[in-house]
């Protein structure tokens, strides 16, 4: 099988998978005890109204109904009209994605930047001074949670040396630069740490594998045989991990955008939950899900660039 | 792989320079100039976006009011400790001796933010509106009205029957004037976010769950107010980065401080920590129709069971005080004072119990919403009494949504809530609390009909000495009931840049901006 029928198959294979999420979000949404046009509304409305506002916002039609009109919503991307800010889902989708995209894209370059250096050297350099203490670090930073973190950063960053914000979003493109590093530089302490035990361990068992000895044998220089033979087969590992940590950052967002006040999808997903505004609920499940899948799609593919091996 | 690296690392290097620089201009401004002068914006940082800028929308709470209350004006307000009522955009008033008529006399040359003076037709809509809106929250404030015929200089209110806090209820922040031609011109649903008023403010920026920036109303009836152009409500969604952001000077005003971040702020010394009266009381909310408490004797029981002051002070700290009568304190001559806490005796509670025929422990649900701190620990604390006084207390926790189900429904067998009063008079709290028709007497299910009878009697006499006697009745009868158990009131807890003046909160939660300023020297 050629690389662009396995792409088409597994593009396939995503189809199913997503028109199952959907079934299961609506379910869980809709079964679920509590009347959004009651909480809308507020306790003090009167029942005329609330069954005014439950006509009007289709409540009151049969279930596969409104499956259906959801499921007709998605493929048109209209996702509907959010309860609690009276907007088009797919408008506020379209203003928080970059926020979201553009925190875990720093993140993962962020944890690149730290990783892949600490990683190395401590392997290159096992059980030397630098490999303990960067594999003690990694210990501590895995075992620190990320809402702790980003408030130590935050004291330290913001309220003690005031060189960035304590969370915002700010107006401009440097003001949201600014408003990204800290939450960017806490996912990446986590992922990081994870990271460094990998590309560590992967380095100290490579390193001793046979090409590796031979490489040297041949008499290619140490520089060419750690760039080539070492780091290039680190990577293999590493992306699958990483394809991992991505997607573990989206759903981290969900803590991290509501800690630093950044208006991603995820602080959305946490006020649309609380608020039962289900429209924008059922839309960002369905984005979460869809994001994790197409990053597997990615990593497969990945897989083959870096890997001769791979075929598929 | 190393070309984009650099790229990050300056990206980043520019970030923290361009903030740094930004805080250390602003100090060499501040320093250069050296005589006093008032910030151009202020920010004020809160937990939640409005929903909508009407305050006659579907929903309408804190994060509505405080802004709403920047925009519009009605006829009369409160004074600052909430207990008076003074002139706003009426300069006075007369009542009719039946009670049925009111008049007020318009201050002259009002207008509207837009520039359009108001008129006689602006407040009729406006009043009528508030009463026939059917999506409205606050529908019920104007339901006594009867009919309102207004001229360019005189509003006059007829009523379907006397209603003593009628003058109160005209100080709710849905009782105010907007502009009919706007709402004309935009439509329902555009009016909802896109508001027009006589207020020192106006809209100017809505960045939806983000911030709304307003500014100064150029054609505010008042010269020289509001004192600073810009206000902004910053959504900051945590609690503690809301402080922090306080202490970093990116915000200069936050309300709803927990009470156990105050110590913490209290100590910088670059903030002022400030707790203003308020009518925000907790409340142990008992279901009359499900057993145990459909039995009074349960409920008067139960009462011994609670330590009010441990709660209190557990929660509230030196901020709040365990509290025995439904109405508040800072509601002044309403305050029923003879009422006095229940002593806090657990034996007492369960031979109450057996006395009653129960064999102990008596089982029993506190339902509650999750994620509130403090719900969870009052609820927590409540088990521990309760569980040595004979009752054998678990507490669920559901969301916002299923708990609203759960209480509207009377399918609860205890819970939570909260009140705030909307005005200064007794009747709301008292009508949520008796009248069963409003919401099943608070969701506790009693339908007292004698008690509710003396509350519409309450709000219809005019007589004020007597009312307040009324009110005092009212409250000892919902303390002998023990149906809803008033547990503690607090105070309303800010926090401020020590440069902010003139801040002052409504024991209603509600701040008027337009006299605070932020010295930046």
């Amino acid at each position: 099988m050629n690389q662009l029928n396995y792409i088409i198959k597994r593009i396939l294979q995503i189809i199913p998978v997503l028109f199952l999420t959907t079934v299961l979000i609506f379910l869980m949404i809709h079964l679920i005890p509590g009347d959004p046009a009651r909480l809308m509304l507020g306790e003090k409305a009167t029942d005329s109204a609330v069954a005014a506002l439950r006509e009007k916002m289709g409540l009151n039609e049969p279930l596969t109904t409104q499956y259906f009109t959801y499921l007709k919503g998605l493929l048109t991307f209209d996702l509907g009209t959010s309860i609690t800010y009276q907007r088009p889902v797919s408008q506020m989708l379209l203003e928080r994605i970059p926020v979201t995209l553009s925190l875990t894209l720093l993140s993962t370059l962020l944890s690149l930047l730290i990783s892949f250096p600490l990683g190395y050297l401590a392997g290159i350099h096992k059980d030397g001074p630098g490999d303990q203490i960067v594999r003690g670090s990694a210990l501590v930073a895995i075992a620190m949670p990320s809402f702790w973190v980003a408030l130590l950063l935050m004291l330290l960053f913001s309220v003690h040396l005031r060189w960035l914000p304590a969370g915002g979003w700010g107006s401009t493109p440097l003001q949201h630069l600014q408003g990204l590093i800290l939450p960017a530089l806490t996912q990446a302490i986590a992922t990081s740490a994870i990271l460094i035990r990998n590309i560590r361990n992967s380095v100290v068992e490579i390193s001793v594998m046979d090409y590796v000895d031979f490489a040297r044998s041949k008499g290619i220089s140490e520089r060419t045989v750690r760039d080539n033979h070492i780091l290039r087969n680190t990577l293999i590992s590493t992306v699958t991990l990483l394809s991992m940590r991505i997607a573990y950052m989206l759903g981290g967002s969900v803590i991290l955008e509501t800690i630093y006040s950044l208006p991603g999808i995820g602080k959305l997903m946490v006020d649309s939950i609380f608020g039962r505004d289900y429209v924008v609920v059922q839309a960002l499940v369905f984005l979460f899900a869809f994001l994790v899948l197409v990053i597997n799609l990615l990593t497969d593919i990945l897989y083959s660039v870096l890997d001769p091996r791979v075929r598929f | 792989m190393k070309k984009p690296l650099v790229v990050l690392v300056v990206l980043l290097g520019l970030g923290v320079v361009g903030f740094a620089q930004g805080s250390q201009e602003s100090k060499q401004s501040a320093q250069a100039t050296g005589t006093p002068k008032n910030s151009d914006i202020l920010v004020v940082g809160r937990l939640n976006d409005a929903a909508y800028l009407d305050p006659n929308a579907p929903t309408v709470g804190g994060a509505e009011v405080n802004v709403t209350q920047q925009i519009y004006e009605g006829l009369v307000t409160v004074s600052d400790d909430g207990t008076t009522i003074i002139p706003c955009l009426a300069s006075d008033w007369t009542i009719s001796d039946d009670g049925l008529t009111y008049t007020f006399n318009l201050v002259p040359g009002v207008k509207f933010s837009d520039g359009t003076p108001v008129t006689g037709q602006d407040w009729e809509w406006s009043l009528l509106r508030a009463r026939d809106l059917e999506t409205s929250a606050y529908r019920f404030i104007a339901e006594a009205i009867q009919d309102v015929k207004a001229t360019d200089n005189q509003v006059v209110i007829t009523l379907k029957y006397p209603w003593a806090p009628f003058l109160a209820d005209l100080c709710c922040f849905n009782m105010v004037v907007g502009s009919k031609a706007h709402y004309d011109a935009v439509g329902e649903e555009a009016y909802l976010n896109d508001p027009i008023g006589t207020g020192p403010y106006m809209l100017k920026e809505w960045k939806k769950e983000n911030y709304i920036l307003l500014e100064a109303n150029p054609y505010y009836r008042v010269a020289g107010l509001p004192k600073t152009k810009q206000l902004k409500f910053q959504v900051i969604s945590d609690d503690n980065t809301r402080m922090m952001q306080l202490q970093a000077g990116q915000v200069d005003i936050c309300g709803d401080v927990p009470f156990t971040l105050v110590k913490p702020l209290e100590s910088d010394k670059n903030v002022t920590v400030q707790i203003f009266p308020s009518t925000q009381i907790r409340y142990l909310i008992l279901n009359t129709t499900k057993t145990p408490f459909s039995d009074q004797k349960v409920r008067q029981a139960l009462v011994h069971g609670i330590d009010k002051q441990e709660i209190s002070d557990l929660v509230a700290g030196e901020f709040g005080a365990p509290v025995a009568a439904l109405v508040s304190e800072a509601e002044g001559k309403w305050f029923n004072s003879q009422l006095k806490v229940a002593d806090y005796d657990p034996e007492l509670c369960k031979k109450m119990l057996q006395d009653a025929g129960y064999t102990l422990p008596v089982p029993f649900t506190i339902s509650i919403r999750s994620g509130s701190a403090i719900y969870e620990q009052i609820a927590t604390l409540l088990k521990s009494q309760l569980d040595k006084a004979g009752f054998d207390v678990t507490i669920e926790q559901l969301e916002r949504a299923s708990i609203s189900a759960k209480y509207t429904s009377l399918s609860h067998q205890a819970t939570i809530l909260q009140w705030i009063d909307d005005i200064t008079d007794p009747s709301g709290i008292t009508g949520w609390t008796v009248d069963y028709d409003q919401c099943d007497s608070w969701y506790t299910g009693l339908n007292d009909v004698a008690l509710d009878e003396l509350n519409t009697a309450a709000n219809r006499e005019m007589d004020e000495t007597k009312r307040v006697q009324m009110y005092y009745d009212i409250q000892q009868k919902v303390y002998d009931n023990a149906n809803v158990i008033p547990l503690f009131r607090n105070g309303f807890a800010y926090a401020y840049d020590k440069n902010v003046k003139g801040l002052y909160v409504s024991p209603f939660s509600v701040v008027f901006y337009k006299n605070v300023i932020k010295n930046v020297k």
